[in-house]
């Protein structure tokens, strides 16, 4: 895999690769495959999420609700589709001014402890489905009992529905700054945002004022209301606390604003760096020098209160464990200095350098002094500083001297060959050579020997492009000697008489080292764009697997899969048991994990760090451990168990980061939405339960009362009236009835002991049968029929379809005023070979939004009259999925509602006998 | 009689608990109105005067629809 060997076309060579040292100054700076994936992910949600904007401040009182209410005024009158979803006004009459004329959902009322709360009714805008929403106080924290806990996540719910949403927010309710406003002003913050939420925000607006503004609005009561607006002045608007928060703000947003045109950056291409911020990169490698280097350009840093970039380049050279673990070292003391950590992997650092500044947007580089010989960097293609200097644009490249140290620098290490080559292509040399030398002796008389010399050039190049730099070497070596020996006069000698033919002999040595160098190289970056091209793979290959998974436990299974795959190792993964106490092993893992290993893995969970083999931290362990790190908690570790005896490369450092990042995010984001779920689940369940409750509750007592009020009152009634009583007594006792045998079916259905009998059904029949049984609640209104003569016999269980029938007709009946026509159709639909009942009526209709839960028990319409438990539509699909068809509810065209049962029709020939 | 018949105003939405009442209190000689919502029950107190009001708690209080 490293070394493929086998023949590559010329000219696909010549087009696609340029040698390295006649590259020209700007190579192709492809995008890093994570930062691609990452944004190509942000990008996919993005086209169908809504947009986010933020106004932001630094406290309150600094108008960012008004300024959000103008913006709103603005779009709408722009003719933008908004409501108002929830905005606090605060009692400023100013703020209260702008209000009007935006339309305004109304909160919800959630009854919490015997004290009623308001709250934005995020399902009433679900269902409005505006194409923006006002939704003030993004960080608020909702009731008990709401669908999410937090404001945010309503926000988040409306974005996925597509719906833009403009939404406040301070700085102080920032996670990772809460701390920070804690210490300037005392106060504790409890609502908090976290950062990545706010990260999603597609617009910032910084509403901005100075602290004498905001004093001087605090003094004319414009600020809170009255009465509170001095004791909260004494306390948070002190002079000094605003101009620190409002530092705070400031720098946030700048933040925010940096990281989105990095992020821009790593996906394009780009030439230049912008000097919209200053950015400090420095190159580390091994050498002591480097920590140097780390140490001087962190105070660099500092001073200019810039960030920074630790970049270590990956050549294709393999480095020594020592030095292994010294550029380990530098990286990790990198990292604890606060620098962000780069490892790229390319031959030529300078271009590797430059092409990570571009990517990241820094605008000054820190390379050490080179101290290799003149002569080694000149072969090497100039030395690093100059070759920055030359291809670096418009960054300031600052080279700093290192200290004299102990340690020398292996500077034969980078040439030495990158992989040993096969003993196959020593023989392939030596067979060509031979056989090159034995044409020669026979065409040697008739081109003589200098023509000798270009076969055996041309050999040593076409050899070049098929083995390694070490066998192209020994064919240089050995035919320039098989030259001399065989055919360059005196013959079987090694000496050489004439001028020309040492000048000769000299020249071929050089261009067939030359040769031999250049393979080398092109060989090398084709290797490492293969790494680099197997990483994207790799992490392709696991978002995929990870996105065709249905639950956590199948992603996190295809995830190890992917993982044993790339790293020939054993994999495992623990997770934390929900309250952060212990780890728990998934059981997708590959082996168990020992007791030994459950410690370190402890370890690396606790610390949120690297430990175990290939660390600093329990190497002897076997695993490799890797914490899967969101914010500042841990929720796992991935534990990558590898062979014995191999190493870990960098780049496969890398890909195991990746690879924890990815899991991470995957279970994070399933632990948020089951969250999410079990809390909408609960809220379901109390709802039902109350409806339940509520419903039988009342639907039983009305004809209990009336039962029980018309005996009292039979003994002592005339005649007349206890015929009239008699006749309630009966009304009373069919609801009853019916009432106990809907929730029979209901039960029925839901235990799956519903089991149809199908027979041969007349329409007719099961229509009559049907609108006797509710004949009485008919009455009232103009009723008709429209069944065609021939409808044909079909298959259908009748007491189930009877019961349907009824259900559909008492629906019609029961929601819709009294006069006004019901209409019942059925028919045969050829050419879907299936069988329509259709009951129509002139009621109220029913909104699009409830056609779907229409059919689940317990829902009623939402003009529904009193009475009714919300179980006949559910029981009617239950029969009539059960029969395999299948029921619509759809509008009636000049008003009304219109519900339609559909069973599935064979001829009477084409149905076995049962 | 007639003079003095007594008028007892009913609101609820459940039309068989107004049947009911009616069937019994007609039987007991007196006047029943009857409203199926709070609104309407308002507008008939207005106009029937009614010596007396049988009302359910919490009374569906939107537009008539029967």
């Amino acid at each position: 895999m490293m070394d493929r060997g086998g023949a590559l076309p010329l000219g696909q060579l010549a087009h696609t690769r340029q040698p390295a040292t006649i590259k020209p100054a700007m190579t192709d700076h492809r995008p890093d495959p994570d930062a691609l994936l990452a944004s190509l992910n942000r990008e996919e949600q993005r086209a169908r999420r809504g947009k986010l904007k933020v106004f932001f401040g630094m406290c309150p009182g600094v108008g960012k609700t008004y300024a959000m209410l103008r913006s709103a005024q603005q779009e709408l009158h722009e003719g933008v589709d908004l409501v108002v979803g929830v905005v606090e006004t605060h009692g400023r009459t100013e703020t209260e001014a702008l209000l009007a004329g935006l339309p305004v959902i109304p909160r919800k009322e959630i009854e919490y402890k015997n004290i009623r709360i308001t709250e934005m009714d995020l399902e009433a805008i679900l269902a409005r489905k505006p194409r923006l929403v006002l939704v003030d106080e993004f960080a608020h924290t909702n009731a008990p009992g709401s669908r999410h806990p937090k404001r945010y996540q309503d926000v988040v719910e409306l974005l996925d529905a597509g719906i833009d949403v403009f939404t406040t927010l301070n700085v102080q309710h920032i996670e990772s700054r809460s701390d920070a406003v804690r210490q300037i002003t005392g106060a504790t913050v409890h609502e908090t945002v976290p950062d990545s939420v706010f990260g999603m925000a597609d617009q910032i607006e910084l509403v901005d004022i100075t602290p004498e503004a905001l004093r001087e609005r605090l003094r004319e009561g414009k600020v809170y209301m009255e009465g509170r607006a001095a004791a909260a002045a004494e306390n948070f608007f002190k002079d000094t606390h605003l101009t620190a928060l409002r530092e705070l703000a400031l720098r946030f947003v700048a933040e925010h604003v940096d990281k989105r045109l990095r992020e821009l950056r790593s996906v394009g291409t780009f030439k230049t760096v912008w000097r919209s911020g200053e950015r400090l990169l420095v190159a580390v490698g091994p050498s002591p020098s480097s920590t140097q280097l780390v140490r001087w350009t962190r105070r660099m840093a500092a001073s200019q209160g810039a960030s920074w970039i630790a970049v270590s380049v990956e050549s294709s050279a393999p480095l020594e464990p020592d030095s292994k673990r010294r550029l380990e070292k530098n990286l990790s003391l990198a990292r604890e200095l606060g620098a962000e950590i780069v490892v790229t992997h390319d031959d030529d650092v300078a271009d590797a350098l430059v092409r990570v500044a571009l990517q990241n947007n820094a605008t000054q580089i820190v390379v050490g002094k080179s101290r290799n010989p003149r002569w080694i960097d000149t072969l090497k293609g100039g030395n690093l500083v100059d070759r920055l200097l030359r291809i670096g644009g418009t960054i300031d490249i600052y080279v700093v001297p290192a200290e004299r140290s102990d340690q020398a620098e292996a500077t034969w290490v980078n040439w030495r060959p990158a992989a040993v080559s096969p003993a196959h292509e020593y023989a392939e040399v030596f067979g060509a050579l031979a056989a090159l030398t034995l044409a020669s002796w026979f065409i040697v008389p008739h081109s003589g020997y200098l023509s000798v010399g270009m076969f055996y050039l041309m050999a040593v190049i076409v050899l070049s492009l098929r083995v390694g730099p070490g066998p192209v070497f020994v064919a240089g070596v050995a035919s320039a000697l098989t030259w001399d020996y065989l055919f360059i006069p005196p013959l079987f000698t090694f000496r050489i008489d004439r001028f020309e033919d040492g000048l000769l002999f000299g020249t071929y040595f050089v261009v067939a080292f030359i040769a031999g160098q250049l393979t080398a190289r092109v060989r090398a970056q084709e290797r490492n764009e293969r790494m680099r091209e197997d990483r994207a793979t790799a992490l392709f290959h696991l978002t995929q697997a990870i996105s065709a998974a249905r639950t956590l436990d199948d992603a996190v299974f295809a995830a190890l899969r992917q993982a044993d795959k790339y790293f020939g190792a054993k994999t495992a993964l623990l997770l934390d048991d929900g309250n952060g106490s212990a780890l728990m092993p998934h059981f997708a893992g590959s082996f168990a994990i020992n007791e030994k290993e459950r410690g370190v893995a402890d370890w690396a969970w606790r610390n949120r760090k690297k430990a175990g083999r290939f660390t600093d931290t329990l190497p002897s362990a076997e695993g490799f451990h890797l914490p899967l790190v969101r914010e500042d908690t841990a929720i796992g570790v991935l534990v990558i168990k590898m062979p014995p005896d191999s190493v870990l490369t960098l780049a496969q450092r890398d890909l195991a980061e990746s690879f924890a990042n990815q899991l991470s995010q995957l279970v994070e984001r399933e632990q948020l939405r089951a969250a999410g779920e079990r809390e909408k689940l609960l809220a379901e369940s109390d709802k039902l339960h109350r409806t339940l409750l509520d419903g039988v509750s009342h639907e039983l007592k009305t004809p209990l009362a009336v039962l029980s009020a018309a005996v009292e009152n039979l003994a002592a009634a005339d005649n007349a009236t206890r015929a009239n009583l008699a006749e309630e007594i009966k009304t009373a006792t069919r609801r009853l009835n019916r009432l106990v045998n809907n929730l029979l079916d209901q039960t029925r259905l839901e235990s799956g002991a519903l089991k149809p009998r199908l027979d041969w059904c007349d329409g007719h029949d099961l229509v009559n049968a049907a609108v006797d049984g509710v004949s009485e609640h008919l009455a009232g209104h103009p009723f008709e029929i429209s069944i065609p003569r021939d409808l044909p016999l079909f298959r259908a269980d009748a007491a189930l379809m009877e019961q349907v029938i009824a259900n559909l007709l008492l629906n019609a009946a029961l929601h819709t005023p009294q006069e006004t026509a019901i209409f019942l159709a059925a028919g045969l639909d050829r050419s879907k070979s299936r069988i329509f009942f259709t009951v129509a009526d002139r009621g109220p209709g029913l909104p699009a939004a409830m056609r779907e839960r229409l059919f689940q028990k317990f829902q009623r319409g939402d003009a529904a009259r009193a009475g009714g438990l919300g179980l006949g539509l559910s029981i009617i699909r239950g029969f009539v999925t059960a029969q395999g068809g299948d029921v619509v509810a759809g509008e009636n065209p000049g008003g009304g509602a219109v519900l339609t049962v559909y069973l599935p029709y064979k001829a009477h020939g084409d149905v076995p006998e049962e | 009689m007639s003079a003095t018949k007594l008028t007892v105003l009913v609101i609820d939405d459940e039309v068989q608990i107004r049947r009911l009442l009616r069937i019994t209190l007609e039987a007991a000689g007196i006047n029943v109105v009857e409203a199926d919502t709070g609104r309407i029950g308002l507008e008939e107190a207005a106009r029937s005067h009614p010596d007396a009001v049988v009302l359910d708690l919490g009374p569906t209080w939107g537009a008539s629809r029967s």
